[in-house]
C-alpha cells in the first residue's frame, strides 16, 4: 500500500538522485581521456592543426572551465535542450528515440517474452526441484548460460541464415525497401532471429531466479498449510507458491524492461541492427561527449523511473511492504 | 472406538548417500474424543508421526506400515482421495504462526479455502461462515479482519486463525504441532483455554515439547524419544506417577519441578544406540538395557512402558 | 472460493495497465520506426536493377545521416574536388579540366569543367568554388584548416578560379585532394543556411558521377547521373548495405547478398579460395609501419643509438610474419607509390645487422654488464616501454614488437608495452617514451610532400619525432617556394638523405589490403596500387557488369 505524501517525497528523492547521476555523469565524461575533435583529425590524417582543435574546442564552449560548463549543461537540459551531437551535427534528443525505437523493435517482444517463458520454465522447475524434469531443464540451462552469448549469435546466424537460409543474415529490412518502401512484415522477419535468441537468453537468466525463488518458497510452512487443507497441487502451485515466488521477480523485471534503453551491443552487432547500443558503444569510441550525455541521461532516468515503479509494484504485489504513513 | 489406528509405522528418509531410520514401529491408535499428547525432545520424530497422517512428507520420506482411518489405509490411498480427507477428515493446526499463513493472501481467503474446497458454502454462505468462524474464535471485529492480510495481526491472533482455519470443515481429528510456540505466556494462556474449548467432542492429536501445554491439553499422553513411544498411559497418570526414566528426567527438567536437564543429548536420527535408545543417559541402566531393545509392555491402567525395569 | 472480488479486479486493472503499456510502446516504436522511409528523395521509384553494385559499410552512422557539409558519411561518387589524387604523385582531373601554377607556387589557376552541372541541373560554376572556401572559412567549419594558405579565390569568369595563397606552397594541389581533402559544396543549397554544423542535408546534390537516391532503414543507394560530364559509370547505381559484423560481411558475400568486400584478413582469403563465383585481389602496399623514435627522449636523442637500431629491425622476418606486404627498405617512402621521388642512394641503408649493431652501440659508449643487459653512456641499463595504439592495425604493431623484443633483447634492452585505446593518450605517451611503433596509410608516404611530415611547419608545430632539423624544414620550404619539377625532385633526394642521417624513424614494411567479390556480377574492381577503397568513384565507375 502506497501513502500519498510519501509518494511525493519518494519523487523527489528520485529527482535529486537523476541529479547526482547527471551530474556524475557528466564529470565522468568530461574527464575521460580523449576527445572528439583529436580522435576526428587523427582519423583523417597524421596531422593535428592546432587551430581546428581551437576552433572546435571554441565552437562548443570546451575551452571554458568545467563548472561553468557544468553550469550551462545543466541549464540546458533544464529547458529541454540536450544539445547537438558532435559527429552528426543532428539534436541528440530525437536521434536517440529513433535508435531507441529500433532496439525496442527487438528488445520489447524479446525481453516481454523472455521473462514470461523464463518465468514460467523456472516456475515449474523449481516446483519439481529435484526430480529428472527439473534437473534436464536445469543442466541445459547451465550448458546454455555457460557458453557466451556471441558464440550462440554467430552459430544461430551461421545455421539459420547462412546454411538453412531460413531467415536473412542481418540488417532489419530487405534490400526491396529501395524499391518498395518499408514492409512490416519484412521488418519482422529480420527481427525473428534476433529477438528469438535474445529472448532465450533472458528467459535463461530470468529462469534461474525464479527457479531459485521456488525453490525457497516451496519450503514454506504455508505451502505445508495450504496442502494440508487438502487443496490438489495445482491450487497449491497457483494460488499459495506462484504468487510468493512471484515477488523478487517482479522487481527484477521491472530493471529489465528499464535496461532495454541500453540496446543490446552484441545482438546490434551480429545482426547490423542499428539500435541504441551500436550508438552508444560509437558515441565512446569517438567521445561525441552530448550524445553520450543524452544517452546516459535517458538511462538515469529510465533507471530511476524502474526503482519507483519497482517499489509501487512491490507495495501492490507484497501487503506487507508499507511505502510511507504508519499502521 | 478407535478413529485412527497407526500400525507398525516406520519413516526412513532417504538422504545422498545414506538412509536416515526416523521412525521406528509405531503402534498407536486415537480413539474418537480422545486428546492425546505426543511429547518429546525435538527431533524424537513427534512432528514426523503427525505429517505421516497428513502424508505430506517430503518426497525423499520412505513410509511402511500402515496407518488406517475410515476404513482405509491412508498410505495407501490415491493422493486426490487423500486430498479429500485432508481438512475435512483430519485437519492440520501448523507449529508456526508466524510463516504458516500465506503472507499474500488476505485471511479471508485461506479460510474460505478449505470451505469451499470441503463444504457446499458459496457466495454470501461462504463469506458469513468465515466470519462466523473468525468470530467464534475470538478474533475481533470479523467483517474487517476477513479483509487483511497475516501481518496485520499478533501473535496470538494469527494462532487463533490457524485454529479457525483447522476446525473450518469440522473436521473428525485435528492435529495440533506445537500451537503455542513462539507466544509469550499470557497469550499462550489464552490460546490454551480456547482451545482446550474448541477442542470439546473433538478429536485432537497434540504434538508438542511443552509439558504444561500436553498437560492442560491431553487427555492421554504418549512420550516418544529417539523416533519411538516409550511410555503412554492418561496424562494425569504418566505425569503424576512417571515410569519410565526418560519421562522421569523429562518432568524433572521442566522449569516448574527445578529445571534438571537430563544429562547427554538425544542420538542424533541413524545413531541410535542398539540395545535401549535412552540407555546412554539413563541413570538407572543395567547390563541388559546396553545389549537388548526393550519392548512396549501393559503395565496396568492402561498404561505402557518401554523399559526392563518393568519386565 | 475467492470471498474479496476486489483482488480480481486489481490484478486485472494492473495486468490490462502493463499490457496497455507494452503495446503503447510497441506502436510508437513502430510509428517512429517507419517515420524514417520519410527520408526518401522523390525521383519516382527505380526499379532495382540487376546492375546495381552493393557494397557493404561497416557502421550505420557512415551512411545514415548525412551530417553536417565535408563531414563523414556522404555516400561515394556524389561530390567532388577540383582534382583528384593518382598515382605516381600526378592528379586525375575532376571539377578542374586543367590547372596551372605560378613560378612561386603562390598563385593556382583552375580551368573549370564546362559541362557540369549540380544534381538538380544549376550549372556548376567558379562562385561554388569560391563558395566553398569563403563559407567553410566564414562558419568555422572543422575542415577549413585545409584551406589555411588559401588568402582567396577570385573568379574572373565562370568557369575560372584563381586560388591565391598565403605562402608558396607547391604541394597545394596534394592537400587539396588528399584525405581529408576539400570537395567543393554548392553555393545555392548552403548560402542560405546560416548555421552548417547542425543542419542535416538529406538530398546531398552534387556534381559527380553518381546521384543520391535515398537513404533506407540501413541502406543508402546512388543511381548512376546519366548528365555526368566525365567517365560515366555502368552500373546503374550503387547500394550501400550496413553490415556491422566482418563475419557476416563473407557470409553475405558467399550468399550473393552483396558483390565486394574489402579488407579480408589473409585467413579468410585462403578460406575464400575456389569457391565458386569469388575472385580475389591484393592491393599491394596500402598500410605501412615504423620503428619510430622520440627524438626529445634518452636514449633515442643519442643518434648513435638510432643508428644501430636502424641495423636491428629484420624486416623479411616481420613481413614474412603478415602473411601479406612486403618489406620496404627506403629511408623513407614506399617505392611503388612514390616512384621516382625514391632517392635510390638510400635504399637498402638499414640492413638486418645485429653485429654492426652492437659495435656502433660500443663505439658510442655504450656498455654491457655482466648479464648482459646494454648500459648506456652514464652506465644504467637502457629499457623501453613502447606505446602501441588499439585504434591502429594492431595485429601488424604486435608482429613488429615480437620480431624486436627478440632481436633487441639479444642487444641486452629490455622492453614492456602499454596500449593506449585514444589517439590522444597515445600521441602523449608517444611523447613521453623514447621509440613507438606506428602504422599508416601509405598515402602519407607516397610523394616528396609527404616529407613534411618530419618537419616542423607554421601548421605543424611539432611532429612525432619531435625531429626539428632547420636544415631540413629550409629545404622543405623551398620544395613548397617551386613549382620546377627536377628541382623538386633534386631536393627531395636531398631531404631523404638528411633523413637517412639523422634517423627519425626506421622504415619496417608496407601490408596490403585483399578484396574479395563476385565474378559472377561484376569486374572493374583491381585498379591497382593506391585504389585501396571500393567506393572510390574511379573504381565504381569502372565497374562493368557481368553480361
Amino acid at each position: 500500500m502506497i501513502d500519498g505524501q510519501y509518494l511525493l517525497r519518494r519523487i523527489g528523492y528520485s529527482g535529486a538522485a537523476f541529479f547526482v547521476c547527471v551530474t556524475i555523469t557528466f564529470f565522468i565524461l568530461h574527464l575521460m581521456p580523449g576527445d572528439y575533435i583529436t580522435n576526428y583529425l587523427l582519423s583523417l590524417s597524421n596531422t593535428l592543426p592546432k587551430e581546428a582543435v581551437e576552433q572546435f574546442y571554441q565552437q562548443y564552449g570546451l575551452d571554458r572551465p568545467l563548472p561553468e560548463q557544468y553550469m550551462i549543461y545543466i541549464l540546458n537540459i533544464l529547458q529541454g535542450n540536450w544539445g547537438y551531437s558532435y559527429q552528426y551535427g543532428l539534436p541528440v534528443f530525437p536521434m536517440i528515440m529513433e535508435k531507441l525505437s529500433w532496439s525496442l523493435v527487438i528488445l520489447l517482444p524479446a525481453t516481454v517474452t523472455g521473462i514470461l517463458i523464463g518465468t514460467v520454465l523456472g516456475a515449474w522447475s523449481g516446483w519439481k526441484s529435484g526430480g529428472k524434469k527439473d534437473l534436464a531443464l536445469f543442466n541445459i540451462m547451465i550448458v546454455f548460460r555457460a557458453i557466451p552469448e556471441f558464440w550462440w549469435a554467430i552459430m544461430a546466424v551461421w545455421i539459420f541464415a547462412f546454411y538453412l537460409q531460413w531467415f536473412p543474415l542481418g540488417g532489419f529490412t530487405s534490400i526491396s525497401v529501395l524499391t518498395s518502401g518499408m514492409d512490416p512484415w519484412d521488418v519482422l522477419y529480420h527481427a525473428i532471429l534476433p529477438i528469438g535468441l535474445m529472448a532465450s537468453f533472458i528467459a535463461a537468466g530470468n529462469y534461474y531466479v525464479m527457479r531459485n525463488s521456488m525453490i525457497a518458497v516451496i519450503g514454506e510452512d504455508y505451502i505445508t498449510t495450504a496442502r494440508a487443507k487438502g487443496l490438489d497441487e495445482r491450487a497449491v502451485l497457483w494460488r499459495h507458491a506462484l504468487k510468493n515466488a512471484l515477488l523478487p521477480m517482479a522487481t527484477m523485471t521491472t530493471f529489465q524492461i528499464a535496461g532495454i534503453i541500453m540496446g543490446n551491443v552484441f545482438i546490434e552487432t551480429v545482426f547490423s541492427w542499428p539500435g541504441i547500443g551500436l550508438l552508444t558503444t560509437e558515441a565512446l569510441s569517438i567521445r561525441d561527449l552530448p550524445l553520450l550525455e543524452g544517452i546516459f541521461l535517458l538511462d538515469a532516468l529510465m533507471t530511476i523511473g524502474a526503482m519507483l515503479t519497482a517499489d509501487i509494484l512491490a507495495s501492490y504485489l507484497d501487503p506487507r511492504i508499507r511505502m510511507g504513513g504508519h499502521d | 472406538m478407535s478413529l485412527l489406528t497407526i500400525n507398525n509405522l516406520s519413516v526412513q528418509f532417504e538422504t545422498a548417500g545414506a538412509t536416515v531410520p526416523v521412525l521406528d514401529r509405531i503402534d498407536f491408535e486415537v480413539a474418537a474424543g480422545d486428546h492425546i499428547a505426543l511429547i518429546g525432545e525435538s527431533g524424537c520424530g513427534k512432528t514426523v508421526l503427525g505429517m505421516s497422517v497428513m502424508r505430506l512428507l517430503p518426497p525423499n520420506a520412505r513410509i511402511t506400515g500402515a496407518i488406517r482411518y475410515a476404513g482405509s489405509d491412508l498410505l495407501q490411498v490415491a493422493e486426490r482421495e487423500m486430498q479429500q480427507i485432508r481438512g475435512r477428515g483430519i485437519a492440520l493446526i501448523s507449529q508456526n504462526s508466524v510463516s504458516s499463513l500465506n503472507p499474500v493472501v488476505r485471511i479471508g481467503d485461506q479460510i474460505a479455502e478449505s470451505l469451499s474446497l470441503h463444504t457446499q458454502y458459496r457466495g454470501d454462505d461462504l463469506r458469513h461462515e468465515v466470519i462466523r468462524l473468525l468470530a467464534e474464535l475470538g478474533i475481533e471485529q470479523p467483517e474487517e479482519s476477513v479483509q487483511k492480510f497475516p501481518h496485520q495481526f499478533s501473535g496470538g491472533m494469527r494462532e487463533r486463525i490457524l485454529v479457525a482455519m483447522a476446525l473450518a470443515c469440522n473436521p473428525d481429528i485435528i492435529i495440533a504441532d506445537e500451537p503455542t510456540t513462539g507466544l509469550d505466556a499470557l497469550v499462550k494462556v489464552q490460546i490454551l483455554r480456547l482451545l482446550k474449548k474448541a477442542m470439546q467432542g473433538r478429536t485432537l492429536l497434540l504434538i508438542t515439547h511443552d509439558l504444561g501445554t500436553a498437560f492442560t491439553l491431553a487427555s492421554r499422553t504418549a512420550v516418544m524419544y529417539a523416533g519411538e513411544i516409550l511410555e503412554c498411559g492418561p496424562t494425569s497418570e504418566v505425569f503424576s506417577h512417571p515410569r519410565h526414566p526418560y519421562t522421569q528426567g523429562l518432568l524433572a527438567s521442566s522449569p516448574s519441578a527445578g529445571f534438571h536437564p537430563i544429562p547427554g543429548l538425544s542420538p542424533a536420527p541413524g545413531q541410535v544406540p542398539s540395545g535401549c535408545r535412552f540407555c546412554p543417559r539413563c541413570s538407572c541402566a543395567m547390563d541388559t538395557c546396553r545389549s537388548l531393545h526393550p519392548h512396549l509392555k501393559e503395565t496396568g491402567r492402561g498404561r505402557r512402558v518401554r523399559c526392563f525395569r518393568y519386565d | 472460493m475467492n470471498i474479496n472480488p476486489g483482488e480480481k479486479k486489481k490484478l486485472i486493472i494492473i495486468g490490462g495497465f502493463c499490457l496497455l503499456a507494452i503495446t503503447a510502446l510497441c506502436v510508437a516504436a513502430w510509428g517512429t520506426g517507419s517515420a524514417m522511409t520519410a527520408n526518401k528523395n522523390v525521383t519516382g521509384n527505380p526499379q532495382l536493377s540487376v546492375t546495381e553494385v552493393i557494397i557493404p559499410v561497416s557502421s550505420p552512422s557512415s551512411v545514415t545521416y548525412s551530417s553536417s557539409m565535408q563531414k563523414g558519411g556522404v555516400p561515394p561518387g556524389i561530390y567532388q574536388g577540383l582534382v583528384i589524387k593518382d598515382l605516381n604523385g600526378t592528379f586525375d582531373p575532376a571539377l578542374a579540366e586543367s590547372w596551372e601554377v605560378s613560378a612561386d607556387a603562390k598563385t593556382w589557376t583552375f580551368h573549370l569543367a564546362k559541362d557540369a552541372f549540380w544534381n538538380d541541373g544549376v550549372p556548376f560554376t567558379c562562385s561554388d568554388v569560391k563558395f566553398t572556401n569563403d563559407y567553410l572559412k566564414a562558419n568555422n567549419v572543422t575542415l577549413a584548416y585545409v584551406l589555411h594558405d588559401v588568402q582567396s579565390v577570385d573568379c574572373p569568369d565562370d568557369h575560372t578560379a584563381v586560388f591565391t595563397l598565403k605562402t608558396s606552397y607547391s604541394a597545394f594541389l596534394d592537400q587539396i585532394s588528399r584525405q581529408p581533402g576539400i570537395t567543393i559544396s554548392p553555393r545555392h543549397i548552403w548560402q542560405n543556411i546560416t548555421d552548417p554544423q547542425h543542419y542535416e542535408d538529406t538530398k546531398f546534390i552534387g556534381t559527380g558521377p553518381f546521384i543520391f537516391d535515398q537513404n533506407t532503414a540501413g541502406y543508402t543507394r546512388v543511381l548512376k547521373n546519366d548528365a555526368y560530364y566525365g567517365k560515366k559509370a555502368q552500373v546503374s547505381g550503387v547500394v550501400l548495405k550496413v553490415i556491422t559484423n566482418p563475419d557476416s560481411q563473407v557470409l553475405a558475400l558467399k550468399n550473393g547478398e552483396i558483390d565486394v568486400v574489402s579488407d579480408i584478413s589473409p585467413a579468410v582469403a585462403q578460406s575464400l579460395k575456389g569457391e565458386k563465383n569469388i575472385a580475389l585481389y591484393s592491393i599491394n602496399d596500402t598500410g605501412a609501419y615504423e620503428v619510430a623514435f622520440n627524438l626529445a627522449q634518452y636514449p633515442s636523442n643519442i643518434p648513435a643509438f638510432r643508428k644501430a637500431m636502424s641495423h636491428a629491425v629484420d624486416r623479411n622476418t616481420i613481413s614474412s610474419l603478415f602473411g601479406t606486404g612486403r618489406p620496404t627498405e627506403t629511408t623513407f617512402l614506399i617505392p611503388s607509390l612514390a616512384g621516382i621521388y625514391v632517392n635510390p642512394a638510400d635504399v637498402g641503408m638499414y640492413n638486418y645487422d645485429l653485429a654492426e649493431a652492437k659495435k656502433i652501440l660500443s663505439d658510442a659508449g655504450f656498455t654491457w654488464d655482466k648479464r648482459g643487459n646494454l648500459l648506456g653512456p652514464d652506465g644504467k641499463a637502457i629499457t623501453l616501454t613502447i606505446p602501441t595504439n588499439t585504434m591502429a592495425q594492431t595485429g601488424g604493431t604486435d608482429k613488429i614488437l615480437s620480431v624486436l623484443k627478440n632481436d633487441w633483447g639479444k642487444l641486452g634492452i629490455s622492453m614492456s608495452t602499454v596500449t593506449y585505446d585514444d589517439k590522444k593518450q597515445y600521441r602523449k605517451a608517444v611523447n613521453a617514451n623514447a621509440v613507438f611503433i606506428d602504422s599508416f596509410p601509405v598515402t602519407l608516404h607516397d610523394d616528396a610532400d609527404a616529407l613534411s611530415n618530419f618537419a616542423v611547419t607554421p601548421l605543424q608545430e611539432t611532429n612525432y619525432y619531435n625531429y626539428n632539423n632547420p636544415e631540413y624544414n629550409a629545404l622543405l620550404d623551398e620544395i613548397h617556394d617551386t613549382t620546377d619539377q627536377q628541382e623538386i625532385l633534386k631536393k627531395a633526394y636531398q631531404l631523404q638523405d638528411i633523413l637517412s642521417r639523422d634517423i627519425p624513424t626506421v622504415p619496417v614494411c608496407t601490408s596490403d589490403t585483399i578484396v574479395a567479390y563476385r565474378s559472377d556480377r561484376f569486374t572493374g574492381w583491381d585498379l591497382g596500387p593506391g585504389y585501396y577503397s571500393v567506393t572510390d568513384p574511379r573504381v565504381l565507375t569502372n565497374l562493368i557488369p557481368v553480361r
